[in-house]
Parts: structure tokens; C-alpha cells; sequence
């Protein structure tokens, strides 16, 4: 069995943290502007591009912490000799927050061999510094700081970054990655995460030709980016993380949301929403720092024995010592998409496969294809509770008068080969607040496939992850019907069992949903696909390449 | 289900009105500020706004919305052909408040158009409805 190790805890052999901040001074005394000027946007929007420009004035200051082979080193000459180079994290914090309370997890990441800072995003006014930075502004801001850290550490610096935002910071990493590509700045941005993040600055969507693998961390009780219900159109998403990480595609993606986390406790203190029960802001910090770890050493170190800790299989002993509820949504590109409902127009009966969806008359309404939410409220969407910023699938079943619900997708001849993939997967939520739905319980049903021979197997979503209780926050219009990713690996529908026919897996000819273990409830479904991913197979790569590396 | 909002704390708001020029998109804009004044003004996440009702109707949005240094002034941009009368309203999406004194655009201090440079771009309604697209 694999023992994982903690990030949260891990720290390189020998490795201290060196200490070295600047300022505006410091940065003039390398020859470079210690105060810059950076286009920023005038407020919140929502077409891309519908925006107007306010210049910003800004002092470069910077708390950094680096690898050193002694404690007490402040002069990045002296960064530790255990390697050649170390890869570059920078935090770009939010809106009224404080650049220095980074310091735990900047400490981390340089005994973890990475050079860490965080930047100030406050600007002058007045003479003073002051908050209200947008997200282009900070994104603007992260650029004007590269060429202070590779003149300072030179050939110390890998061109291997990973940018990590929180809040508006969260949103901004999204822009870093565009401007980066958009005005062939030629950095090499390895890694994405946002904390917390807003959803309000143009509609960001992480993609091709910029895409970067992406990890969004966000808490059920966030008191600020909350999930509020948007102003006016054409806003017609509820601006949160969810909808990042639904726009983002064409490069590996997760979430974690986190029960019960606030806006402010992953770093601070739960001044946001302190009233509705929250997580203790040591708990937080515990998940951030052992996430966060794990998701730069996976993509800026290329350690893939992490990838189980973003694909829901495995969780680290710091974490799971806080008995945190976590909840998972990841994707991988690649896969065979059976349906992502993306097609135009509301037509269930047909999937992105080219196969017919049918229940045959075992539902008692027909699903509902559309977008989860929608705005104005005369075109709700879906669900007024759902998140997320993109369509979806919404099925109710009643098994009462004795007929059990099934949905069957054909697949279509051509695809019929699923062999080469490792696993089954899809994303689902309870509908919140549905009387179909038994409070309090985590709900069931089964994924199955059938073969050309008519041989087929369900294998139940609990047997390998949970369609959570959505959390039970105490402003109910801000609960939330956030989905989870479930993986069921192939090898399910092809073990030996007593009784069972196998699968023949390269002539699949259904996927179905068969939801006879409850007898009733509503969901929604999102990106079912066959996916390369499978329980196990990434972490066993993972330790493989440690070993060779070591 | 929308959210439930919640009205700030009682407290009496007041506003005052002014033509500034703003530097916007590296460019002079005569615009009217809308300065409230009367309670404590957060930095958050989210962006705050402004705006003027009339009855439940929304007439005019700020451009932009800032808070002063001090936290203490909420600062409203708004077009020069603002709307007559309507009520200030202010805050965040789960946070509005209202300014106590009606908004009476008779009451705005006015800048000598004469005065003005000839770059300086006067922001009408129009102007922003092309800008921003609503």
C-alpha cells in the first residue's frame, strides 16, 4: 500500500527559509523603477474587454522567503547550494488584505525548494498606500515584479512559475496567464491556483491558447465572495470559483470546496462570516498549506505522486487529522466526452456523443438540458442555488409506484472502443432544497455500462466518492448546489465477480444511470466522459518517478 | 431563492455632488462624483457600487465606485446628464444602503465648461452605454 507523504508537513532534507523583502528603495538600488505605473480596470464587469482604464501608481515591495542551508539567511547570494536553480512562487494577495500575513506558507514553500514571495498590491494615493486594486491592475502588478526577483536571484530563478491569487488576487491569476500569452511576455506560468477567488472582472476563462493547469480552493461559508445573485445583466453567473473552474478547459482542472472555510480564515482570521459556524482558521491553514504544497511540487517539480490528492483518492494526514469536509471536482483533457451538454438548445434526447438519451418512461418528468443557473430571474436556469457557469442535467426520479428510474446514453458505433481509458467519470450535485431529495443524506445511484453481448454492471457513485449534502449555510439563498466528480475506474465493470458477467470494454454500446438504490431524488449532472484517469494508476507513476529522479 | 440582504445599520448617510475631471483610459472625463458620507466603508472582494432609484427603478449606475483613503466617503462617478431626482443608493450586493436626502442634480456643483481643455471628454449617458454596453 502507498503511504502518501504530507505535504502540509513535508520539507526538503536540510532545507531552512532565507528571508529577503524589498521595497520600492530596494528595487531602485538594483536599477530598476521602484514605483511603477500599471493599467488597472474601473470596476466590475461583464463582457470581456468592456472596461476602462485607470492608471495606478505602485510601490514594489515584496516579502520573499527562499531555500537556505542555514537559518538566518537574509541575503539570496547565500539561497542554499542543494540544487542549481529552484522554481518561483508568487501570492497576489486581494482587496484589503495584507501582503505579510503570507509569511506560513511562504516559509513552507522554501523549505519545500521553491523561492516564494508575495507582492503588495496596494497603490499611492494621496501620498499613501491604499486598497481598491481590480484584478488587471494586480495582474499588471505580478509582471512589474519578475524582473526585481530574477535580478536579485539570476540564474538561481528557473523561468518555472506558479502563481497562486486570493480574491481579486484569486481572479488575477487568469489574467496573468492571458497577458502572458496575449502580449508574448514569454514567461513560463507552469501553475494556476485562486483562493477564494472573484468572478467579476470580464468573464475570465482559463483556456487554449493560455490554458495552465488550474486549482481553485473555496470554502461553503466564504462571507464575501459568497455567491451572491447577480446585479444585473448581461452578469448572469453567480461569480465565484465554480464558474473559473467551469470556463477553464484544455488543461488539467480541480476544486476543493471546503465545508464550512470562510473568505478570509485561509489566511487570517474568519472576520468575513464569524457568526455561521466556520472552520478554525488554523484548520484552514492546515488545507491551504498542505494543497497549495502539493499543487506547485506537482506542476513546478513535476512530482505526479500528488495527482491523487486533486483527484479525490487521497488526502493527507494533516488534512484528514481536521475532519474537514472536502469536496472534489477535477478533469483531465483527453477523455471520450459521452455528454457535456453543451450543445445548443434544449434537447435532451441527443448527447455530444451522437448517441439518443432515453429513460423509457421510468422517470416522472423528463430531465431538463440548460444552463444550471441563468439570470434574469424570469430565466432562472436550472436552479437558482447551482454555482456554476455552465449547462448541465437535471434529473428527477420517484421509484414509489414501483418503477425504478433509468437514463441510458447510446453510444455510437465509432466509439464504442473504450478500452484505452481507465475510468468512468462525471460530475454530480443534489439539487438543493428539492423535496426529492431526504435531508441530511448523502445521496446514490449507479453508473453502468453495457456491451454489444447485452452483458452489463452498475457500480455505485458511493462506492467511490459522495454526492454531498449541499452545506447548510445559515443564508439559504447563498446554499449551493456544487457539484463533485466521481470516478469509477473500467476495471469495475471488468473484475470477476460471482455472478456478474464482464464488460466487454471495447464494445460498449450504453452508459446508463440507474437510480433504484434510492427511491427518490433530484440531481444534476455535468462531463460524462471515459477519462484516462484512474484510481491509483497516477499516484503508482508518481512514486515511480520520484524513485527515479532520487 | 435570491439571497437574503440585509440593510446596513441605521445610520444617516448624506451625499454631496461635484464635477471632477477623472483621468480614465489615459485621458481627461468630466464626470459628477457622488461623495457619501456618514459611515464606514470596507474594502472587500467584491466591487462596491452606486447607484440612483427611482421608486424600485434603477435610472443611472456609477462608472465607477471607489472609498476614500480613509474608508469614510464613498465616491460615485456618474455621467454629467445624471438624472434630476432618485434616491442615492450604495453598498455591496448583500449590503445596500440609502443616502437619507433625496439626489436632486440641481444640487450638483458645476465646473465652467469654458474652463475645461478641449481634451477633456464630457461623459454623457450615451457615452457610457456605448462604453460598457448597458
Amino acid at each position: 500500500m502507498l503511504t502518501l507523504e504530507d505535504p502540509g508537513t513535508l520539507v526538503d532534507p536540510g532545507l531552512f527559509a532565507g528571508n529577503w523583502n524589498y521595497d520600492e528603495n530596494v528595487v531602485a538600488g538594483l536599477g530598476l523603477a521602484g514605483t511603477v505605473t500599471v493599467d488597472d480596470e474601473n470596476t466590475f464587469y461583464a463582457t470581456p474587454g468592456a472596461f476602462s482604464i485607470l492608471t495606478r501608481d505602485v510601490r514594489l515591495k515584496a516579502h520573499v522567503l527562499f531555500p537556505a542551508d542555514m537559518p538566518g539567511v537574509t541575503n539570496p547570494a547565500q539561497i542554499s547550494t542543494t540544487k542549481p536553480h529552484y522554481p518561483l512562487v508568487v501570492i497576489v494577495h486581494g482587496n484589503g488584505h495584507d501582503y505579510t500575513t503570507y509569511d506560513f506558507l511562504l516559509q513552507h514553500l522554501a523549505q519545500n525548494g521553491f523561492i516564494a514571495a508575495s507582492i503588495d498590491n496596494r497603490f499611492v494615493s494621496g501620498g499613501a498606500l491604499v486598497h481598491g486594486m481590480h484584478g488587471l491592475g494586480r495582474a499588471n502588478n505580478f509582471f512589474e515584479h519578475l524582473p526585481v526577483l530574477k535580478t536579485k536571484f539570476g540564474v538561481k530563478v528557473e523561468d518555472n512559475i506558479g502563481v497562486m491569487g486570493h480574491s481579486r488576487g484569486g481572479e488575477a491569476v487568469l489574467k496573468i496567464a492571458r497577458l502572458n500569452q496575449q502580449t508574448a511576455l514569454g514567461h513560463k506560468i507552469k501553475a494556476l491556483m485562486s483562493l477564494a477567488p472573484t468572478d467579476q472582472y470580464g468573464r475570465e476563462a482559463l483556456q487554449a491558447p493560455y490554458a495552465t493547469p488550474y486549482f481553485v480552493l473555496y470554502g461553503s461559508r466564504d462571507g464575501d465572495v459568497a455567491g451572491w445573485y447577480p446585479w444585473f445583466p448581461p452578469f448572469d453567473w453567480r461569480m465565484t470559483g465554480f464558474s473559473l473552474y467551469d470556463r477553464a478547459g484544455d488543461a488539467p482542472k480541480s476544486t476543493a470546496f471546503v465545508y464550512r472555510a470562510t473568505h478570509n480564515g485561509f489566511i487570517t482570521s474568519n472576520s468575513d462570516n464569524p457568526g455561521d459556524q466556520p472552520l478554525p482558521p488554523a484548520t484552514q491553514q492546515t488545507i491551504v498549506q498542505a494543497y497549495l504544497t502539493a499543487f506547485f511540487r506537482q506542476h513546478l517539480r513535476g512530482e505526479r505522486r500528488w495527482n491523487g490528492m486533486f483527484a479525490n483518492e487521497l488526502q493527507p494526514a494533516s488534512v484528514a487529522a481536521t475532519g474537514a469536509e472536502i469536496y472534489m471536482q477535477h478533469r483531465t483533457p483527453g477523455g471520450k466526452v459521452i455528454d457535456d451538454f453543451q450543445t445548443a438548445g434544449t434537447n435532451w434526447k441527443s448527447s455530444t456523443i451522437g448517441g439518443t438519451v432515453s429513460h423509457g418512461g421510468t422517470l416522472p418528468v423528463d430531465p431538463s438540458k440548460g444552463r444550471l443557473f441563468d439570470f434574469p430571474p424570469t430565466n432562472p436556469g436550472l436552479d437558482t442555488q447551482s454555482p456554476h457557469d455552465t449547462k448541465g442535467l437535471k434529473i428527477r426520479w420517484d421509484n414509489t409506484g414501483g418503477q425504478l428510474g433509468r437514463l441510458v446514453w447510446t453510444i455510437p458505433h465509432a466509439h464504442r472502443n473504450v478500452k484505452k481509458f481507465g475510468a468512468l467519470s462525471l460530475r454530480v450535485t443534489q439539487k438543493e432544497g428539492s423535496a426529492s431529495n431526504v435531508a441530511d443524506q448523502p445521496h446514490d445511484f449507479a453508473l453502468g455500462l453495457t456491451d454489444s453481448a447485452h452483458h452489463q454492471r452498475a457500480i455505485r457513485a458511493s462506492a467511490f466518492g459522495e454526492v454531498p449534502i449541499p452545506d447548510q449555510r445559515s443564508n439559504s439563498g447563498l446554499r449551493k448546489s456544487a457539484m463533485a466528480t466521481i470516478v469509477v475506474p473500467l476495471a469495475m465493470y471488468t473484475i470477476k465477480c460471482l455472478g456478474q458477467p464482464k464488460v466487454d470494454l471495447e464494445k460498449i454500446v450504453e452508459f446508463f444511470l440507474d437510480f433504484s438504490l434510492k427511491s427518490t431524488g433530484e440531481i444534476e449532472v455535468d462531463d460524462i466522459e471515459f477519462t484516462h484517469c484512474a484510481r491509483g494508476t497516477e499516484a503508482d507513476e508518481g512514486e515511480q518517478d520520484e524513485k527515479e529522479k532520487d | 431563492m435570491p439571497p437574503k440582504r440585509t440593510r446596513a445599520a441605521p445610520a444617516t448617510f448624506t451625499w454631496r455632488a461635484q464635477e471632477v475631471v477623472q483621468t480614465v483610459d489615459h485621458k481627461p472625463h468630466l464626470v459628477v462624483q457622488i461623495s457619501v458620507t456618514g459611515g464606514v466603508f470596507p474594502q472587500r472582494a467584491l466591487v462596491p457600487i452606486m447607484r440612483i432609484i427611482q421608486g424600485k427603478k434603477v435610472v443611472a449606475y456609477s462608472w465607477f465606485t471607489e472609498i476614500s483613503n480613509d474608508g469614510r466617503t464613498l465616491l460615485g462617478h456618474f455621467a454629467t446628464d445624471v438624472p434630476a431626482l432618485g434616491a442615492v443608493e450604495f453598498g455591496y450586493p448583500d449590503q445596500l444602503s440609502r443616502a437619507s436626502a433625496k439626489f436632486q442634480a440641481k444640487s450638483i456643483k458645476r465646473l465652467d465648461r469654458k474652463r475645461l481643455g478641449r481634451d477633456v471628454v464630457d461623459v454623457t449617458t450615451e457615452y457610457l452605454k456605448r462604453k460598457r454596453g448597458y
